[in-house]
């Protein structure tokens, strides 16, 4: 997909480590990392090739359903760097995937209303200001109301 | 820290904390054999020049610490166990920092974030907006707080409102003008559900502790003030499988640690120093000591029982929302003042135990330390602000 006001924001810049992930979101598939050992599943995090759970070293890509529950959420007002004041608001989250990893923080898509915790969220991709593709994550079926525990 | 201070640098303002300390205790500044810096944004500045800074050439015990807001409390307790193991006598903990500059705003001090394109996997922070902005991760616990428990930014706000009560008595504090709940929700929203006043300042100041033996505190100009218990947690990242992101604080682990070491229980806290980032997270570590259930928060710190003439009087000096912000100094040092008696017009009348926490990272770390000035260790703070 191409959204016009994701096509603004700047690119990361691919490097040797982040290449596949980037590759793989062109074709719209969610790469993240599983232990060839223990199978833990986890968010690519720079520079970080050893297991957190077994602390086995050369964590694997893997494809991801890129479903997930959003897990934390907030819609930013605030933006501390002139450049992105014209984005706000906008949504940040972490997303719990279903392989069991947790997103690092993560743009989800504003449009269909509020995002709440709980939310069930799958994976789109777009492409950046420099045609760099991303995954963002967009809700698929909102998720019960809350204060149930 | 009551006036606005630029064009000082962060290592001048760390000399003049420690002036000020050992002027309170009426020690030469040879005195000093430990010194303790913490960490800061500009933890090299400060770190690599204060001790010529002091002209002090003796030092016995050197470090730097950082485990961000939750320092201080780490240090008073480091500082102890060197006295303690005799490898020093007096030590001086500090606290500088200089972020904000003339004439720009906070976002444009040197707290500020970067920006621009990075590389690989770090630059996807940057296309998603998130920079690294504590507003962020610290909004996020309480959007999830809200969804399990049913908190609401009234409740944050009632936190907000008492401390600036306090702040109100205290000549130390940035903002002293009284505000209402109905000011807290029509504040402008940073990250929801923060609001601006759920946030904490950003200040330029230094704070200096001092620390030696009891049996030398006693000899001391003013009355000792006693480390009766110290205790760390640290859960690490709250982004991670299984962790309910912010919901519990290594408050769990330190809170007890300390409370047993001093031998009371929470029945026997007179004050709380909260270490106040957000109004968030005042509410969990309250929920995490065990003042109320877990969830229960909310209505707990709602009806007013933190502020002037609450029974339980939280963040006396306004804390870093309302009073100046030096990181895990601004509750170490109001316990200190408290536990003194010397707090003014804002001081409480019962204060036998000050409980008071350091929180740092995103609730990655976690402080807490008991004050009294009632003896019940051989370990003793004097101290200055």
């Amino acid at each position: 997909m191409r959204d016009e006001q994701l096509s603004t924001r700047p690119s990361p810049v691919p490097d040797p480590e982040s290449e596949p992930f980037f590759e793989a979101a062109s074709r719209s598939e969610l790469l993240v990392r599983r232990c060839p050992s223990c199978g833990v599943w986890s968010w690519p995090v720079p520079r970080l090739a050893t297991c957190q759970n077994c602390l086995v070293h050369g964590l694997e890509w893997a494809k991801a359903s890129g479903a997930g529950v959003v897990h934390a959420v907030t819609r930013v007002h605030y933006v501390p760097a002139d450049d992105d004041a014209s984005w706000a608001p906008f949504v940040l989250g972490v997303v719990e995937l279903d392989e069991g990893a947790h997103t690092q923080i993560v743009g989800l898509l504003p449009r269909q209303g509020d995002v709440k915790v709980g939310d069930r969220v799958r994976a789109v991709f777009s492409s950046t200001r420099d045609d760099v593709c991303v995954p963002w994550f967009e809700v698929s079926a909102p998720g019960s109301e809350g204060h149930g525990r | 820290m009551s006036r606005r201070r630029y064009d000082v640098s962060a290592v001048d303002l760390a000399v003049e904390a420690v002036k000020l300390a050992l002027e309170d205790c009426e020690l030469p500044k040879t005195a000093i054999d430990g010194l303790l810096v913490n960490g800061n944004m500009m933890s090299s500045e400060v770190r690599n020049n204060l001790q010529d800074a002091l002209g002090l050439e003796d030092l016995t015990f050197l470090n730097t610490m950082s485990a961000g807001g939750a320092t201080a409390g780490s240090m008073v307790q480091y500082a102890s166990f060197a006295i303690e193991a005799g490898l020093a006598s007096v030590v001086a903990l500090v606290f500088a920092d200089a972020p904000l500059r003339r004439e720009t705003s906070i976002a444009n001090s040197r707290y500020g974030v970067p920006v621009g394109p990075a590389p690989g996997l770090a630059g996807l922070g940057r296309t998603y907006g998130d920079r690294g902005q504590a507003a962020v991760r610290y909004a996020m616990a309480a959007s999830r707080h809200m969804h399990l428990f049913g908190t609401t930014s009234e409740q944050l706000g009632a936190i907000a409102v008492a401390q600036r009560e306090w702040a109100s008595l205290s000549p130390l504090a940035q903002k002293r003008e009284r505000i209402t709940l109905e000011d807290h929700q029509s504040s402008r929203m940073i990250a929801e559900p923060f609001h601006l006043l759920d946030c904490c300042l950003t200040s330029n100041g230094a704070v200096a502790v001092i620390i030696t033996s009891a049996d030398r505190a006693k000899d001391g100009p003013r009355p000792p003030v006693y480390v009766r218990g110290v205790g760390q947690g640290h859960p690490g990242e709250p982004v991670r499988p299984g962790r309910d992101h912010g919901i519990r604080t290594g408050a769990v682990a330190a809170g007890p640690q300390a409370l047993r070491q001093a031998e009371i229980g929470l029945e026997d806290v007179d004050i709380l120093e909260i270490y106040d980032s957000f109004t968030y997270t005042v509410l969990v570590t309250i929920e995490d000591y065990g003042f109320c259930p877990k969830g229960e928060g909310g209505p707990f710190v709602a009806d007013g029982r933190l502020g002037v003439g609450g029974s339980l009087p939280c963040n006396t000096g306004g804390g870093q929302l309302s009073g100046y912000y030096a990181w895990g100094f601004t509750p170490l040092s109001e316990g200190v003042m408290q536990a003194r008696g010397t707090a003014g017009e804002r001081q409480v009348a019962q204060h036998d135990h000050i409980m008071v926490s350091g929180s740092g990272g995103f609730l990655n770390y976690h402080s807490t330390v008991i004050l009294s000035p009632l003896e019940g260790s051989r370990r003793a703070v004097a101290h200055h602000a």
